[in-house]
C-alpha cells in the first residue's frame, strides 16, 4: 500500500486533510482518506501523516498488504508502535501471515513547534465515555494540563447519516458546555471503504470490532495533533473480561507518538461502576446515548429502549435508583416481558454484564426482572448454534484457536474478503 | 501505611533520598526505604514522592493496608494509573474481594516546574533481555531522538535471591560499564532497599515493574522516559488464563501503569522472541563478552550450569557463537550438561514460555548436526509433558496444550 499526495483543502464549511490510497497486493480500488472539521477547528486540523499511517495500517494488514510505504518523515515511536500493535493483531487474527513493513523515513527530533499539553477525549455520550470525562474530573485538577478540554465525535465510523449525526451534535453542545468541554465534530471516511464488507461478514462488523476501531479513533487523534497532546479513548471492556477486542490496552497506546500519546482509559472498572459514576455526576443522566440504532434517533430520542445494550443500561440504572432521573430513555421503568422478549445476549462480555445485575436487582425487590435476566442467560448457554458456531467457539474457548490456525496453514486462507488478489 | 519525612541525604560518596515508612494495618516495624546512587549522579536523583508511592503499593497491597497516605503532591495520573495497576494485580494473584489500597494524597494541580530535557533510560541488566532491547532502540530510534537510550540503570538491592555480594556488584558495574560506553549510554548504578519492605519472593514475582519504576520516578531529575525489557514475547504475554498461570510482575499490561505525566514507562521489546534477542546480542561483540543471565550468580559470573545458562548456551551454540564468548565457562554444550538441567513443568507461564525457547533453537541446532542435543531436548520437553509416562500425562499435555487447562478445571467441577 502507498500513502501519498498529503494534502489540506477548504471545502464549503469545512477544512480536510486528505490523502490518496494506492493498494499494491491487492486489487482494491485507489481511494481518497480525508479528516474533515467545521471551520471553526480550522487551525487544529493538520495534515499529520500519522493519522493517515493509523488509520492504514490495520486495513492494509487485513487485506494481506506486504508494506505500506509513506513518503513523509514518521515519529520513529510511532514506528516501533505500530510493530508491536500489528503485531498483537497478528498474534490473535493472522499467525501465519508476514508482519506488514512500514517504510517511512524516521524523524530524528520531535517537531519543533511544540503543542502546548491539552487532552482530549472521544465523547459519544455513552456510558463508557461520559465515565471517562468523570474520572478526569475528579482526578485532574481542572487547572491540569491534562484536564480534558476537548471532547472529539466522529461521524463516518459507526454513523453514516449526515443528517442524524447533526442530532447528535447538537444533543451534545450543551452538555459538553456545561461539562466544560469543547465539542469538536470530526468527519471522516477512513472506515467506509470496508463498511459494507464488514456489515456483510459472518459476525457482523467483524473487523471494526475487533481489529481496528482503536486504530481509527487514534488517527483521528493524529489530526488533531496541532492542538491535542494526549487523548484518552473510553474503554468498552474491562479487566476480568478482557478478550480480543479493537480497542484495547495493548493495542491503543501503541498508537502514540512522541508528540501525542494515546490512552485507553478506564479498564479497571466494571459497566456497572462506571455507571454509577455517571449516575451519581447527575448532569449526563439527561443526555446519555446508549443505543447502536442510530437510525431510529429523532430529536430529543436518542436511546430505543428496546435493544439489548438500552435495557442492559436502564437495568443498571434501576438497580442505582436512576432510571426515574432521567429522561433519555423512553421508559422509566423494565419490564420483564421486555427482557424476554428483546434481550439476546452474545457473548461472554454481556452475559457477565447481566450476570452482575442479578444480584442488585433482588436486593431492589425486582425478583421479576431477576428470573427474567436468568432465562436469557440460560439461553445463551443454551443456545444451539450452527455446527460451524459450535466448531468455531469449541475452538476459541477450548482449542486456543488451533483448528483455525491448522485450517488456515493447511488451506492457505484466513479472515480476507474474497477479492483478495494474492488468493 | 505512612509515607512521610521524604528527604535528601548525601554522604559524600553517595547520594541518598529516603522516607519513612509506617505499617498501620500490621504489625511489621517502622521502616527506612531508600534510593542511592553514586555522587557524579547526585544531581540526577530526585525526593520525588512518586518514587516512594510506587515502591510502596504492593507491599501495602500484599499486606492489606488500607491506605497509603502521602504528604506530597502527586501526579493524578500516576494515581489512576496505580488503581490499574492494582487491579491487575489483584485480577491476577488475589482474592476478587480484596480491597485496593486507598492512595490519599494531594494531586498536582501543574506539571513539574523543571524544563528538563527529553532523555530515555533503560533498566540494564546484561541479560539477553536488556542487551537486545537497547540494540533495538539503536536500530529503531536515531540517536538524537528523545527515545533514543541514553542511560542504563543497573540496580542493587532488587534480586536479594542472587549474589547480594557488594564487590560482584562492583564488578558488574565495571564490566557493563563496557558495553554502555560501545552503546554510548551512561551505566547509572542505584542501591535500594525497597524490598525489606517484604522481601517475600512471591511478592518480588508481581512487583518486579513495580519495583523497578520506582527506581526510575526517582531518578526523575534524569529520566523522562524509562523502558523495562519484556521478559517474553507476545505468545507467552498473551496467556492471561490465570487459572493456568499468573502473568508475571512485568507486563504490556502492567508496566505503564506506573508513568507519570513527566516520567514515561514502557514495556519494551515484546516483540521478540528470545532467539531474535539472542541473535541481536550474538552479533555485538562487547555485549556477547558480557552477558550476565545467571540464576544463582547475577549480577556475578555466570555458572554455565543452571538452567538460565545453558539455554542461553545453548541459544548462543545454535547461533554459532558460543564459542566467540567468554561470558561462560565453557564454550560448549554437551549431552551431559544439558541432560543435567531441571527444565520445569508447565504450571507456571514462565515454563511454558522456556518451552518455546528450547523449541525455536532445533532448526539450527539441527543445521549445526548437533542431532545429540536436539535429541535431549525433544525428550526433556515429552518427559515433563508425560509423553513417556502413559495416557495421561498425554492427555494432561494435550490439556496444557491445546485446550488451555479446561479438561483439568472440567474434572474437579464434576468429581472435586
Amino acid at each position: 500500500m502507498k500513502i501519498e499526495n498529503l494534502r489540506s483543502e477548504q471545502r464549503d464549511t469545512r477544512s480536510r486533510v486528505s490523502a490518496t490510497v494506492t493498494w499494491e497486493d491487492c486489487d482494491r480500488p485507489r481511494h481518497q482518506v480525508y479528516f474533515e472539521t467545521d471551520h471553526a477547528f480550522a487551525d487544529s486540523l493538520s495534515c499529520n501523516p500519522h493519522a493517515f499511517l493509523v488509520a492504514c495500517v490495520v486495513p492494509a494488514m487485513h487485506y494481506g498488504e506486504r508494506r505500506l510505504l509513506i513518503d513523509t518523515e514518521i515519529c520513529p515511536e510511532l514506528w516501533d508502535g505500530l510493530l508491536t500493535a500489528t503485531s498483537w493483531l497478528r498474534h490473535w487474527f493472522y499467525p501465519h501471515q508476514e508482519p506488514i513493513r512500514i517504510e517511512a523515513k524516521m524523524r530524528s527530533h520531535l517537531p519543533a513547534q511544540r503543542t502546548p499539553e491539552r487532552a482530549g477525549f472521544f465523547f459519544s455520550g455513552g456510558i463508557d465515555s461520559f465515565a471517562t470525562l468523570r474520572t478526569n474530573r475528579l482526578h485532574f485538577p481542572l487547572e491540569h494540563p491534562w484536564s480534558i478540554k476537548d471532547g472529539l465525535l466522529a461521524f463516518g465510523l459507526e454513523q453514516d447519516r449526515p443528517d442524524i449525526f447533526e442530532l447528535v451534535v447538537k444533543s451534545l453542545l450543551p452538555v459538553a458546555q456545561e461539562l466544560g468541554i469543547t465539542l469538536i465534530p470530526v468527519y471522516t471516511n477512513i472506515y467506509l471503504p470496508y463498511r459494507e464488507e464488514d456489515a456483510a461478514d459472518e459476525d457482523r462488523f467483524r473487523f471494526w470490532k475487533f481489529e481496528f476501531q482503536g486504530a481509527a479513533l487514534a488517527a483521528i487523534a493524529h489530526a488533531f495533533a496541532r492542538r491535542l497532546t494526549v487523548v484518552s479513548i473510553a474503554a468498552t471492556l474491562d479487566l476480568h473480561y478482557l478478550g480480543v477486542w479493537g480497542s484495547h490496552p495493548l493495542l491503543d497506546p501503541h498508537y502514540s507518538s512522541g508528540d501525542l500519546r494515546i490512552r485507553h482509559d478506564g479498564i479497571a472498572l466494571s459497566r456497572v461502576a462506571k455507571t454509577k459514576l455517571v449516575a451519581e455526576w447527575g448532569i449526563p443522566l439527561q443526555h446519555l446515548r446508549v443505543c447502536n440504532q442510530y437510525r431510529r434517533y429523532r430529536p430529543g430520542v436518542f436511546n430505543c429502549g428496546e435493544c439489548e445494550k438500552c435495557i442492559r443500561t436502564m437495568l443498571t440504572l434501576l438497580t442505582l435508583g436512576a432510571l426515574d432521573q432521567t429522561n433519555s430513555f423512553p421508559s422509566q421503568d423494565v419490564s420483564d416481558e421486555l427482557i424476554l422478549k428483546k434481550v439476546n445476549i452474545h457473548d461472554d462480555y454481556v452475559e457477565s454484564c447481566y450476570q452482575h445485575l442479578i444480584g442488585p436487582l433482588a436486593e431492589i425487590g425486582r425478583q421479576d426482572l431477576v428470573r427474567a435476566v436468568e432465562k436469557r442467560i440460560a439461553a445463551y448457554h443454551n443456545r444451539k448454534p450452527t455446527w460451524k458456531q459450535r466448531v468455531k467457539h469449541f475452538d476459541d474457548k477450548y482449542m486456543n484457536g488451533n483448528v483455525a490456525k491448522m485450517k488456515s496453514l493447511v488451506f492457505h486462507k484466513r479472515q480476507r474478503p474474497s477479492n483478495d488478489a494474492r488468493q | 501505611m505512612r509515607i512521610e519525612t521524604l528527604r535528601s541525604e548525601g554522604n559524600g560518596t553517595r547520594a541518598r533520598v529516603a522516607a519513612t515508612v509506617t505499617w498501620e494495618d500490621c504489625d511489621r516495624p517502622v521502616q527506612e526505604v531508600y534510593f542511592e546512587t553514586e555522587a557524579d549522579f547526585s544531581d540526577s536523583l530526585s525526593c520525588n514522592p512518586h518514587a516512594f508511592l510506587v515502591g510502596c503499593i504492593l507491599p501495602a497491597l500484599n499486606n492489606r493496608e488500607k491506605r497509603l497516605f502521602i504528604d506530597a503532591e502527586i501526579c493524578p495520573e500516576l494515581r489512576d494509573g496505580l488503581f490499574t495497576a492494582m487491579s491487575w494485580i489483584r485480577h491476577w494473584y488475589y482474592e476478587p474481594n480484596r480491597e485496593l489500597v486507598s492512595i490519599e494524597a494531594k494531586a498536582r494541580s501543574t506539571l513539574p516546574a523543571t524544563t528538563r530535557p527529553q532523555r530515555t533510560g533503560l533498566f540494564f541488566s546484561g541479560g539477553i533481555d536488556s542487551l537486545a532491547a537497547l540494540r533495538a532502540n539503536r536500530l529503531h530510534f536515531p540517536m538524537t531522538h528523545p527515545r533514543s537510550i541514553k542511560d542504563g540503570i543497573l540496580i542493587y538491592g532488587q534480586n536479594i535471591e542472587s549474589d547480594t555480594r557488594p564487590e560482584t556488584f562492583q564488578r558488574a558495574v565495571r564490566a557493563l560499564s563496557d558495553v554502555a560506553q560501545d552503546a554510548q549510554i551512561r551505566l547509572v548504578p542505584i542501591y535500594t532497599n525497597i524490598r525489606s519492605l517484604d522481601e517475600e519472593r512471591r511478592l518480588f514475582d508481581m512487583s518486579l515493574a513495580a519495583i523497578l519504576s520506582a527506581v526510575a520516578h526517582a531518578l526523575a531529575g534524569r529520566l523522562t522516559g524509562v523502558s523495562i525489557s519484556s521478559s517474553d514475547s507476545i505468545p507467552g504475554l498473551s496467556l492471561l488464563d490465570i487459572t493456568f498461570a499468573k502473568p508475571y510482575g512485568s507486563h504490556p499490561l502492567l508496566d505503564p501503569n506506573y508513568s507519570s505525566v513527566d516520567l514515561r514507562v514502557w514495556h519494551d521489546a515484546m516483540t521478540l522472541s528470545r532467539l531474535d534477542k539472542t541473535r541481536l546480542v550474538a552479533d555485538w561483540d562487547v555485549a556477547l563478552q558480557n552477558i550476565k543471565v545467571c540464576g544463582p550468580n547475577w549480577p556475578g559470573d555466570n555458572c554455565g550450569q543452571c538452567e538460565k545458562c545453558v539455554r542461553t548456551m545453548l541459544a548462543l551454540l545454535a547461533l554459532d557463537v558460543l564459542k566467540d564468548t567468554k561470558a561462560f565457562p565453557g564454550n560448549d554444550v554437551s549431552e551431559q550438561l544439558l541432560s543435567g538441567v531441571g527444565i520445569k513443568r508447565p504450571i507456571s507461564r514462565v515454563s511454558y514460555t522456556v518451552d518455546e525457547d528450547y523449541l525455536e533453537l532445533v532448526p539450527l541446532l539441527e543445521k549445526r548436526g548437533r542431532h545429540d542435543l536436539i535429541r535431549i531436548i525433544k525428550w526433556k520437553l515429552s518427559r515433563y509433558r508425560g509423553d513417556s509416562e502413559g495416557w495421561r500425562k498425554r492427555l494432561q499435555h494435550l490439556d496444557v496444550r491445546f485446550l488451555n487447562g479446561n479438561l483439568a478445571r472440567l474434572k474437579k467441577s464434576l468429581f472435586g
